[in-house]
């Protein structure tokens, strides 16, 4: 199975075109942009002809790490049943857990805007897998610092953890 | 690019949900806002459906020790271990002032104490000094402890009724509920057995009036079957039958135990949740040393709730001559671990430790310590933002 996206190596498949807000075409098989439950919600509603998708609020950098998430999830669930079919051992559960530690393993920005894409876009693995690294990355934060990062001010009359 | 400001409300709620106990409890005073919503009871239950799922699970460990300081006040310590590697993973003590208690008690020793049940990380436990019986709730993870009002009957008759109580959560009106156990003593032979019930949201007690056939529990799971149900072994003489309570319908059924055919006349029933499902642990000992190899577990399932037609034989397990005497179950973890004290005897020196045996693959393993102790008990535990909203507050070491 191919990592990345290249469609010129394989026969022809069906693809769709996403297109990111800031205006770049990624054309990206079917299969890959159903992961998307906002996509396929809107799928059988589509001619044929017309599957072309403007998505405004992911940009052309997040939409990359997006598709990239969303083909890798595709291959690895094929190889899984594959190897179940076959009866053989495979650790690609695993092997994808792990995949999927490294991926989200980014800056504080970008895992803001892939846990924002995975909303809007409902791809409800990526949100719960971003969701999970944002918790892990706040709870041990002071109050002052979850403050700072969220932007909230501080209206408590008694703040017993200022001093930290 | 967006930067984290403009996070929207319900994705902000659902990264707080993820968070441990201990994180929720300090992001209280980030604001108003965040100190309600981690206060309001849909977000606490939210938070315990949650980690029920996703938390790695955890067995609490009661030490037996309780020691009186000399202001009067009760210390307790307990274990939590970790089902997933059998480790320890934190030693917690408890302190708190109990009604009627004064420094005078610091030599005496507590006549009984024991985890009751656990349910959505709330801990029942009961201590008695003497004719002095106290049930109390407490939260590890919030420190709360809140101790239970005397209950009416209790206060009448407290030489004659011995109690036994379970800790169930009423979903549909959001409270939890502790249904009390009376039996109290008519004759030598009759017993009588008066139902109570404590609801956290009135803090106070409340008879039932229900006609059970029964005159002692022998065992019961620690944990709910689950929300609104909890059920007990109970008996008249022999032989016994299992009772379950619906705590917000507030009825009680009957159901016989599976049918154990012609088994070791000193066989034991206990009562356990494997997996879900009702199980019932037939424990066969011997005291003649050639017959030892017959010792050991039987596992029945009730696979359909309160459908005696459904109990099945899952597992037999035999343990082998060195375990034989002094071994006792403790009850199954969430997936399925049985988790059994066993007490080794050599010469004079006795050691007492935890075991862990695996149902699947008949594996053996032992916590990694000794317990000096000789009423263990452990029951499943996941901490949880439960409140048993009290100003009694634990102090803990």
């Amino acid at each position: 199975m191919k990592d990345s996206f290249n469609p010129s190596i394989e026969p022809p498949k069906k693809t769709v075109t996403l297109v990111s807000s800031d205006g770049y075409d990624f054309e990206v098989e079917e299969e890959v942009a159903l992961e998307s439950q906002v996509i396929k919600d809107g799928f059988e509603d589509k001619a044929v002809d017309d599957r072309e998708y403007l998505l405004f609020n992911v940009h052309s950098d997040t939409l990359e790490l997006i598709i990239k998430y969303c083909e890798k999830h595709v291959s690895s669930r094929k190889s899984i049943s594959a190897a179940a079919a076959s009866s053989s051992s495979s650790n690609g559960e695993e092997a994808l857990k792990e995949w999927d530690e490294h991926f989200i393993s980014v800056d504080t920005n970008t895992l803001y805007d892939i846990l924002m894409a995975a909303d809007y876009l409902n791809i409800k693995s990526l949100l719960d897998l971003a969701i999970q690294k944002v918790a892990d990355t706040i709870h041990g934060r002071s109050p002052e610092q979850i403050r700072k990062k969220f932007n909230i001010e501080n209206d408590s009359i008694i703040d017993p953890w200022a001093s930290e | 690019m967006v930067s984290s400001e403009y996070l929207p409300g319900d994705l902000v709620i659902q990264i707080i949900i993820c968070l441990p106990v201990k994180s929720l409890l300090r992001f209280k005073s980030v604001c108003k806002s965040w100190r309600s919503l981690i206060e309001s009871s849909r977000f606490v239950t939210q938070h315990c459906h949650y980690h029920q799922k996703m938390d790695s699970e955890k067995i609490i460990v009661k030490h037996p020790y309780v020691r009186i300081d000399e202001l009067g006040r009760c210390n307790l310590d307990f274990s939590i271990v970790s089902a997933d590697n059998f480790e320890a993973s934190a030693r917690i003590g408890v302190c708190c002032v109990l009604r009627n208690m004064s420094s005078e008690w610091i030599s005496k020793a507590p006549y009984f104490n024991e985890v009751l049940s656990c349910c959505n990380g709330v801990i029942c436990q009961q201590i008695c000094f003497g004719y002095e019986r106290h049930v109390w709730l407490w939260n590890p993870a919030t420190k709360q402890i809140r101790i239970l009002p005397e209950s009416p009957i209790s206060l009448l008759r407290r030489r004659e009724v011995t109690v036994y109580v379970g800790l169930v959560f009423d979903v549909k009106t959001d409270d939890y509920k502790v249904v009390k156990f009376n039996f109290e003593n008519i004759s030598y032979v009759t017993k009588k057995c008066r139902v109570e019930i404590y609801s956290l949201s009135t803090d106070s007690w409340r008879p039932i009036d229900v006609d059970l056939p029964i005159s002692y529990i022998a065992s019961d799971p620690k944990i709910p079957y689950r929300d609104e149900i909890y059920c007990w072994l109970g008996g008249l003489d022999d032989p016994c039958l299992i009772v379950s309570f619906d705590i917000h319908n507030e009825v009680f059924q009957t159901m016989s135990v599976p049918d154990l055919g012609q088994t070791n006349p000193s066989a034991t029933l206990e009562l356990a949740i494997l997996k879900g499902k009702i199980a019932c642990i037939c424990w066969s000992y011997s005291w003649e040393i050639e017959e030892t190899e017959n010792c050991g577990f039987n596992i029945w399932v009730l696979n359909e709730y309160m459908v005696k037609d459904s109990w099945t034989q899952l597992y037999t397990i035999r343990l082998g001559s060195q375990y034989c005497f002094w071994t006792s179950s403790i009850g199954f973890s969430q997936n399925g671990i049985f988790i059994l004290h066993h007490k080794q005897c050599v010469c004079d020196d006795n050691t007492h430790k935890l075991c862990f045996w695996d149902l699947a693959t008949a594996e053996i393993k032992y916590l990694p310590f000794e317990l000096p102790q000789i009423d263990l008990e452990g029951v499943q535990y996941k901490e949880s933002l439960v409140s048993i909203n009290s100003t009694n507050v634990a102090f803990v070491s």
